[in-house]
């Protein structure tokens, strides 16, 4: 899994490449709730190229939102394409955090 | 194509999953398994063996994990055991709401959820002291 952070238009996109597993959910988690104790308050989670995610990296998600919305920020993910969006799908994560199809999308209804 | 047989043991400990992954991959492959199950069949694999991980040997960290795949054309097994306490994860594990809000979400219960939803079939016995989880793909 690589992880990278960028600053677009007021907000900080965090992309994640490759596997969120339960190895690699810690690492991902702890880099996300860094980046809003370090400020970042509009976040947004690029998974365009994010290929794998298990009930951990959902559990990890769920605590990076539940942390962003406890520090006054907002949050959305873009981005999900194959096993990833099925398993948002199938766990109804995308009926409780914001999910938009892109990062352009996701900045406008954040 | 013949019949394919992997069979190995590991620790059972979470940071030896990418073993687990790569085996499920060769075997995937030689079998012909479309690539859009792949990603489905190790989420099923990684939760079944991080339950058994954290739970079949109650903190004990000697347990090890035997895992047996087989398959033919279309169908795919992942069978996992152990030799801890009798348990059955698929018809004691608590079914979680999926409909509930963020603050609201428990952790835990989901893995399980998530296996029984994306298998075809899953199969537990106590057999001779045993645990064993099989997990059935078809394509």
């Amino acid at each position: 899994m690589e992880l990278s952070t960028r600053a677009e238009r007021g907000y900080t996109v965090i992309a994640a490449e490759g596997r969120i597993d339960t190895v690699t959910s810690t690492r991902f988690e702890a880099y996300c709730v860094a980046a809003i104790d370090a400020g970042a308050r509009r976040l947004v989670l690029d998974f365009a190229k994010l290929i794998y995610i298990s009930s951990a990296g959902l559990s990890s998600v769920l605590a990076v939102a539940k942390h962003a919305a406890h520090s006054g920020g907002t949050f959305a993910i873009s981005g999900l394409s194959g096993m990833v969006k099925e398993i948002f799908s199938i766990s109804g994560f995308d009926g409780i955090v914001l999910v938009r199809s892109d990062v352009d999308e996701a900045i406008a209804s954040v | 194509m013949g019949d394919t047989r992997y069979e190995l043991v590991l620790p059972a400990r979470v940071e030896r999953l990418a073993e687990l992954f790569d085996l499920v991959g060769v075997a995937g492959g030689e079998l012909g398994l479309p690539d859009d199950r792949r990603g489905v069949i190790d989420l099923v694999v990684e939760e079944a063996f991080v339950n058994l991980c954290r739970h079949a040997y109650h903190g004990r960290e000697d347990g090890m994990v035997g895992v047996l795949i087989t398959g033919a054309a279309g169908e795919l097994v992942v069978e996992l055991r152990d030799s801890g306490p009798a348990f059955n994860p698929i018809a004691e594990a608590p079914r979680p709401d999926l409909t509930l809000g963020v603050e609201a979400r428990k952790p835990g219960g989901l893995g399980v959820e998530l296996m029984r939803r994306m298998t075809d079939e899953l199969r537990y016995q106590r057999t001779d002291g045993r645990n064993v989880l099989a997990m059935i793909f078809r394509w």
